[in-house]
């Protein structure tokens, strides 16, 4: 066969046929926009969200690594770096600390890193380098911080520095020559030295203080298992410690989980409009179609035709969503990323080519997916087929025999075509239910809601010298009345904390002694950490926090607490606090048991009554010991130290919570005060209340496009639908039925639509909101529904669903009977 | 007694230049069980006067009364409700309701209308219209012959006053288009039903009573 350019032809055709239905380009427009600026949003949170996971990683641990051994032997290397998914290995081991420089205490550790360690580790963790690694035995490299430390402010590479060095044997005074320096994310004080240095330092390899093996994985993916059988593997000595991070693999998991179920549940939303879009309006032209087909076009070339106005749409479509999502990205995601994730206080959200490539794709693979199957449907209808049959796709079910009611008529008119009903419903369904469930987390993320949860105090007074050496009474008596005698404060509770020497640690404290020993030092208590409670004995103290009775009382209804008030004045009972979980069991032993103490001098015991599970008492004591918090009461610490007992914090109440006059009155009050440092409660909530706003925002604007989605799709089908029936009306009207009767055989129509949908999205959609809620509930915060935002769109759907029909009636009742008989 | 009075029937599109006099002062009536043939040129009219006579359409000028009912003192409602009772339609192309299956196509004005079916007679009307073994078909299976047949049982079931139908054997073949018009005339003799029908075929208008000739939306002459 001769082949014939054709392209013109087919470009015209797709081109003028364009033309007809300007509504239908609007919307697929629009749709494919939605989908896409979503997408960019959805990966952008995701990508964004694991950036700000590894630089908080990179920033707590100071170099990037996700496994380490501690003292590795020559042996261990090697079997380390046989290992399957070790990628590179590094090692470091800390030398010598910088003891003094020019009569100020430094304490700046300084370390050896391999050529693996300063390549791969340690790079990444740069913010800017200055110099190179140190190469004669006399070089050094610092960080920002540590010069500072040294009051050195404007370094410059070759400056000489001497200083006084704490080799492992003790202290010797050296000149050392600035190779280089350098600004890292972790901001620590720290420094290196070469190789030479480090040999002639006499530490080992092998030394389990100093040298540590920094290992990379080759993936994120390592489990608890794999831990334990690599932990297996290296045959570890009692002292040495191995540590592979399976909680990135876990976390990188949960997210790439998330963004592939919201991408999906968007791809699918769009997928459903465009189809039906796409559908309807081939529905409409099929007898275009067929006449095309008589006159010789192939199908092939149909289907080019179709494709063809969909790849000109999404021309439009896809870089205005990339657009529009950009915008959100940019302005609402870095935000709303560091939200989620504790402990990072800013990120610039970078330009990830990668997230509108991904978003780019996916929506053209939805678009390319929706359009495929109607396309190919009218590509291969025979052209007899194609002029007769004037309703595509509708399945004629033989022989029914449901009565005509006017009930009857509207369900059989909603699945005349029931792939397209069911299209409809999902789509409704899945809009819905997205908004259920967003509309549920943003009320349960409430800031005051979770403050309350908290209880969090309406304001608190935190004394800065609580640590010093030098403590500083700033609450004093007088201080404390002066804030009792401000118009909306109600009370002002001291909270006092004193340390105690615990005299009897290794009976009394048995089982809380060795995991803490694990968790705090790393140590074995029954080996290392016994002799160092006997070598330094001041590192290991415990507090008496003193409370008001106020507090007491407060204190005895949350634990039900059954001592007296009398007994606890006296200092006979008290109560433990701050557990955590690896400690929790071996303290809760201590229930009703007796604990010796001196203070003083004075040998003095105290009876345990309670012990708080983890997390169930919040508190801003600021100087913990060695040894959990025992809670008394300010009258017995005054007793026992004679005087005013040094005062940790003031929790302070208001009148009205939130009152803002009063706090401003505080804060005016102490603001020429250097050691007095403030958590104001109305602070942290606008804190939170920004943060929430900013999900407030996103989740609002996912949720309301994905609803939008499916209502779009509705509507289309809806009076696409009836506008194609404008016949059977006029033929219904003209056999008698009325006005009212076609009005309500539409009102059935929609109600059956609105009653189907909401029926599985309120059950779903709540379901899944509280199943989420419970999964993710930190802060034991009793759900809510967000009652408003819910009733509030099912009311709008509902309505949606029940007025559309007779809204495109009367726009089609408009014409006369016979007209209407006339125009098919 | 008569079944349908019309009355200086005029009915006009447009304005000025574009006027169009589809009916122009047509008056005449039709006595109870006739069956009266209307005839004429294509743009005669003869739609229009059906749409009329049936309150279809609302009339420029004149009057039409079915039975006793002037129905145009009726509103739109009180109209259609007249119709379901008084009026059967049958168009050229059927305007069967596809969703809904023979007998529910039938039965559908009395149901519209809250009425009881009398089964009896609609059984009797399927198997006097050869539709009995169709009972429970949906239309778009049907022949055209057969669709129009399901058409002219619709419009029998209430028992009107009048049947109207406008060009019914226009979509059909001479020989089945036969058949149905044989079946209009027998129903009309059988039940003593007043029919007006409109056709383009001067043999088949020989099967009426009464010819009705429209010229221009002028009554020509009433034989
Ligand atoms: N809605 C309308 N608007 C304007 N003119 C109309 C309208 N309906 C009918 N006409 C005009 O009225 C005249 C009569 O039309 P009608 O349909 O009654 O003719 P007809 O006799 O039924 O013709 P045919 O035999 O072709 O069906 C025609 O000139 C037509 O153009
Ligand atoms: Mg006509």
């Amino acid at each position: 066969m001769l082949k014939v350019n054709n392209r013109k032809v087919i470009k015209r055709l797709a081109r003028t046929q364009m033309k007809q239905q300007p509504l239908k380009n609007r919307l697929l427009v629009l749709a494919v926009a939605l989908a896409t600026m979503m997408l960019v949003a959805v990966f952008s949170i995701g990508i964004n969200y694991y950036t700000v996971l590894n630089q908080r990683n990179l920033s707590m641990y100071g170099s990037d690594y996700n496994g380490m051994l501690t003292g590795p032997t020559e042996e261990q290397i090697n079997v380390v770096k046989e290992m399957k998914k070790v990628k590179t290995v590094g090692m470091a081991v800390g030398s010598v600390t910088v003891a003094e420089y020019e009569g100020i205490a430094v304490g700046t550790s300084l370390v050896w890193a391999d050529e693996n360690h300063w390549q791969e580790q340690l790079q990444p963790v740069f913010i800017h380098l200055v110099g190179s690694y140190p190469q004669k035995k006399e070089e050094v490299m610092l960080s920002e911080k540590a010069l500072k430390k040294m009051g050195v402010t404007q370094p410059e590479v070759g400056m000489v520095l001497p200083m006084s060095l704490a080799y492992y044997d003790g202290l010797r005074d050296e000149e050392m020559i600035l190779s280089g320096y350098f600004n890292d994310y972790s901001g620590k004080n720290r420094g290196f030295i070469s190789k030479t240095f480090y040999q002639q330092s006499g530490i080992k390899s092998d030394d389990l203080d100093r040298s540590r093996l920094y290992i990379n994985f080759s993936t994120p993916f390592i489990s608890e298992q794999e831990e334990a059988e690599m932990e297996e593997s290296l045959k570890l000595n009692k002292y040495q410690h191995f540590f592979a991070d399976t909680e990135m693999g876990d976390m990188l998991f949960k997210v790439a989980v998330s963004v592939i179920a919201i991408a999906g549940v968007i791809m699918i939303s769009g997928y459903l409009l465009i189809y039906n879009i796409v559908y309807i309006s081939l529905r409409k032209e099929v007898l275009y179609f067929g006449l095309l087909k008589t006159i010789g076009t192939t199908s092939r070339q149909i289907r080019e035709i179709v494709f063809r106005q969909i790849i000109l749409l999404s021309m439009i479509g896809i870089p205005a969503g990339l657009i529009l999502g950009a915008g959100i990205s940019n302005y609402l995601i870095p935000k709303l990323v560091v939200t989620m994730i504790p402990g990072v206080v800013s990120f610039r959200g970078e330009f990830q080519p990668v997230i509108y490539v991904l978003a780019g794709f996916f929506s053209l693979l939805t678009i390319f997916i929706s359009v495929a199957k109607p396309a190919k449907s009218i590509a291969q209808m025979s052209p007899v087929e194609a002029v007769k049959q004037e309703d595509m796709g509708v399945k004629q079910s033989n022989k029914s025999k449901t009565g005509s009611s006017i009930r009857g008529m509207a369900w059989r008119n909603v699945f005349r075509n029931k792939k397209q009903a069911i299209l409809v419903f999902l789509s409704l369904f899945i809009g819905m239910t997205s908004f259920t469930v967003v509309s549920s987390i943003i009320k349960n993320n409430n800031a005051k809601k979770i403050l309350e949860a908290l209880e969090v105090s309406d304001m608190e007074l935190l004394n800065r010298s609580s640590g010093d050496d030098n403590q500083v009474q700033v609450f004093s008596k007088d201080f404390i009345s002066q804030i009792e005698s401000i118009k909306g404060v109600k009370a002002v509770h001291p909270v006092s904390a004193l340390n105690i020497d615990i005299t009897k640690p290794h009976e009394q404290f048995s089982a809380y002694l060795k995991p803490e020993f694990e968790m705090a030092y790393g140590v074995d208590y029954e080996k290392e950490g016994r002799q160092m409670m006997i070598d330094r004995p001041e590192n290991f103290f415990g507090t008496l926090v003193g409370l008001d009775s106020q507090q007491f009382q407060q204190m005895k209804k949350k634990f039900q607490l059954t001592i007296s008030e009398k007994e606890f004045h006296e200092g006979r009972v008290g109560v433990i606090a701050r557990t955590l979980e690896h400690n929790y069991q071996g303290l809760k032993a201590l229930e009703n048991q007796r604990i010796d103490y001196r203070f003083e001098n004075r040998l003095l015991e105290i009876n345990i009554d309670y012990v708080t599970k983890p997390f169930e008492l919040f508190d801003s004591i600021q100087y913990n010991g060695f040894f959990p918090e025992i809670y008394v009461s300010n009258q017995y610490l005054d007793r026992l130290t004679g005087s005013e007992t040094f005062v940790d914090h003031l929790v302070i109440d208001y009148q009205q919570a939130y009152d803002q006059e009063t706090d401003l009155e505080i804060l005016s009050m102490i603001k020429e005060n250097k050691h007095i440092d403030h958590e104001s409660k109305i602070e942290r909530y606008e804190n939170m209340k920004e943060s929430e706003n900013q999900l407030l925002i996103m989740g609002t604007v996912i949720a309301f496009v994905l609803a939008l989605l499916g209502l779009l799709n509705y509507i289309n089908v809806l009076s696409t639908s009836i506008f194609s029936r404008s016949k059977d009306l006029a033929v219904l009207s003209s056999i008698g039925m009325t006005t009212q009767q076609i009005k309500k055989m539409l009102l059935h129509e929609g109600m059956i639509y609105a009653g189907i949908s909401l029926l599985f999205s309120v059950i779903v959609g709540n379901s899944l909101s509280y199943l989420i809620f419970s999964l993710t509930n930190v802060y034991e915060i009793t759900y809510e529904a967000p009652l408003t935002m819910l009733l509030l769109l099912y009311f709008f759907a509902a309505w949606i669903c029940l007025f559309l029909p007779n809204l495109v009636y009367r726009f089609i009742h408009r014409d006369s009977v016979v007209d209407q008989l006339r125009n098919n | 007694m008569k079944s349908l009075r019309a009355e200086n029937l005029k009915k006009y599109y447009g304005a000025g230049n574009n006027l169009v006099k589809a009916l122009d002062g047509i008056s005449f009536s039709v006595d109870a069980g006739e069956f009266v043939a209307v005839v004429g040129t294509s743009g005669s009219g003869k739609s229009t006067l059906l749409h009329m006579l049936g309150g279809l359409d609302t009339l420029t000028e004149g009057k039409v009364w079915i039975e006793h009912q002037d129905i145009s003192q009726l509103s739109k409602d009180e109209l259609t409700i007249f119709r379901r009772r008084k009026i059967g339609f049958v168009f050229q192309s059927f305007n069967l309701l596809p969703l809904q299956n023979v007998y529910e196509n039938i039965v559908l004005p009395i149901q519209l209308d809250g009425q009881k079916v009398d089964e009896e007679y609609i059984q009797l009307i399927l198997e006097t219209l050869g539709l009995a073994d169709k009972k429970f078909e949906m239309p778009n299976n049907l022949s055209g012959g057969q669709q129009q047949r399901v058409a002219i049982a619709r419009a029998l079931a209430a028992k009107p006053a009048i049947i109207l139908a406008d060009e019914p054997t226009g979509n059909l073949d001479s020989k089945t288009a036969l058949d149905v018009l044989g079946l209009l005339k027998f129903t009309s003799k059988k039940w003593h039903q007043t029919i007006v029908m409109i056709t383009h075929n001067d043999d088949f208008a020989q099967l009426a009573d009464r010819i009705i000739r429209l010229e221009d939306g002028k009554l020509l002459g009433d034989d």
